[in-house]
């Protein structure tokens, strides 16, 4: 049931992304299910930072197919005074928390928020996605230091882990190079969503700094786009967008 | 003036909750009244400077005033993208105060200059740039704009006027054809006192400047003390073509000399003697 919703979510994305000639596809399609779940179930409680602001359409798409912009909206993506461009403008909608885009932002804005939220006693948490390259940045690091020394167990990191290091340096043995960080680390698989749920319960009930590493595929759902680097950064043509709706069975 | 910045901070956070102090590693003994009275709303967060900045960000963005400070290189030029992304693009305001202007540590060598912060910043017109000269007028511009909802970069540099000049103001307004603009500490008003020149100062650049006063002078010296001509930039904006104008500044290049600023600035031609000899060559 929920693989048809996100077949036609996967479908809108693809169909604007061909409109508008733009869109990073293959990250918008990783973080697919994680963003569903996210928009179904735990953003009205929590406070959500998408980091990784390039798959800015997969967060439209959810927004456009949870009802909170219309068709209108969805489909002006990166027209001249669209709300919804590149990436996310936190000053077009407030449900972008902070422009991201450059890569290793939304996480120190995220423990800065994460600090303030504490300092008030407010006891939402901060959901904060990130994408696997951003922990070549350095700043990925230096939140993991602050939010282990300032012991900020009101945020939830989740990394798309894609694999995206495919084409440059390695991370190797992530969980372990993590684990000086938090005692709690998820590793799950990113596509599914019944392991995605279990794991975000089980960080909102923990009191420490948990992490989720989402092993995900990047443009999973589309053969053709799947681990495909040059599908990084292309919007289909028509003739490719028909064949993706026979493949999406819509 | 960076003697009196840990009092001004402790006053008023003392008065204003919502101000929080983020400071990367530098001058912390004179803080220590603020560690002791306020611990949660002060953190050292070391040299991750760029981390400090988003991480003021967060904090900005849930209704609390940051202040942000460290030394000006380490600030402006290794965590720009943050001042540009996490403040200026999200429309957050924020009060970074940087320590070590140009080569205000010129024993310390290149990699503890800076003399492109104000060019650099004045990129962005939703900067409010100040530049006090006394630290009476630096505590005057801090105390009145911090909470202005803008993001504002407070430039702590060497004392080099006795009284405060608060506004940017003229300081000699006699009709002379010749106009003088000082900005910040570049060089003391003292120095024109016996000379027949208007005299005009300027600590603070905003987005929305008064220039209409230079229509009056046919010759216009501008002397700032970073890289960049923004004032001269700015004015001609305002289409004043026909004025003539001598920007005055350091010239942009790397520096690999030392010495005590004194030294440094007449090495550098940035000195009283060298300004007032390009003054006066100036028809």
């Amino acid at each position: 049931m929920e693989n048809k919703k996100l077949n036609l979510i996967r479908f809108s994305i693809l169909e604007n992304c061909h409109l508008t000639k733009e869109g990073h596809i293959g990250s918008a399609f990783s973080i697919l299910e994680i963003l569903f779940l996210i928009f179904k179930k735990y953003i009205k409680n929590n406070f959500f930072i998408l980091s990784k602001g390039h798959a800015s359409i997969g967060m439209y798409a959810m927004m456009y197919y949870f009802k909170q912009i219309n068709k209108k909206t969805f489909f002006s993506f990166c027209k001249l005074d669209s709300k919804l461009g590149g990436h996310p403008d936190s000053t077009k909608l407030p449900i972008f928390s902070f422009s991201t885009g450059s890569l290793g932002h939304g996480l120190p804005n995220a423990v800065g928020y994460a600090y303030a939220l504490r300092q008030k006693k407010d006891k939402k948490r901060i959901i904060c996605l990130v994408g696997d390259q951003e922990l070549m940045e350095g700043t990925t690091w230096e939140s993991l230091h602050a939010i282990d020394n300032y012991k900020l167990h009101n945020l939830i990191l989740i990394i798309d882990r894609n694999k995206s290091d495919f084409r440059s340096i390695k991370f190797h043995n992530l969980k372990k190079k993590l684990s000086v960080f938090s005692n709690k680390i998820y590793e799950i698989n990113g596509h599914n969503i019944s392991s995605i749920d279990k794991a975000i319960k089980k960080c909102l009930k923990g009191k420490n700094f948990n992490i989720i590493i989402a092993n995900t595929v990047k443009g999973y759902g589309i053969k053709t786009i799947a681990n495909n680097p040059a599908w990084h950064h292309r919007a289909p043509t028509a003739q490719e967008l028909m064949k993706f709706k026979k493949e999406l069975k819509i | 003036m960076r003697k009196v910045f840990p009092e001004i901070i402790e006053k008023l956070m003392s008065k204003d909750k919502k101000i929080f102090c983020l400071l990367g590693d530098i001058g912390i003994f004179s803080f220590r009244n603020i560690f002791k009275r306020f611990n949660n709303r002060i953190l050292n967060m070391s040299t991750m400077e760029q981390t400090m900045l988003g991480f003021g960000s967060g904090l900005s963005k849930a209704g609390f005033i940051p202040i942000i400070h460290s030394i000006t290189p380490f600030l402006i030029l290794r965590a720009l993208e943050q001042i540009k992304i996490d403040f200026v693009y999200n429309k957050l305001p924020c009060n970074i105060v940087s320590v070590g202007a140009s080569n205000d540590y010129s024993k310390l060598g290149t990699t503890h200059h800076c003399f492109e912060d104000i060019s650099i910043l004045s990129n962005y017109n939703d900067i409010n740039l100040f530049l006090p000269s006394n630290p009476n007028e630096f505590k005057h511009l801090f105390e009145k704009n911090y909470k202005n909802k803008s993001v504002n970069y407070f430039r702590i540099s060497g004392n080099v006027e006795k009284k405060p000049i608060n506004n940017n103001s003229f300081i000699i307004n006699k009709k002379n054809k010749k106009l003088i603009i000082i900005v910040g500490n570049s060089i003391s008003s003292e120095t024109f006192a016996d000379k027949k020149v208007d005299l005009y100062y300027i600590n603070s650049i905003k987005r929305k400047m008064n220039f209409n006063f230079i229509k009056r002078y046919k010759n216009v010296v501008i002397i700032e003390p970073y890289y960049g001509s923004i004032l001269e930039r700015k004015i001609r904006r305002n289409n004043f073509l026909n004025t003539k104008i001598l920007s005055i500044g350091y010239d942009e290049t790397i520096v690999h000399k030392y010495g005590t600023k004194l030294i440094q600035d007449k090495y550098l031609k940035f000195n009283k003697e060298n300004i007032l000899k390009r003054i006066n060559e100036f028809k």
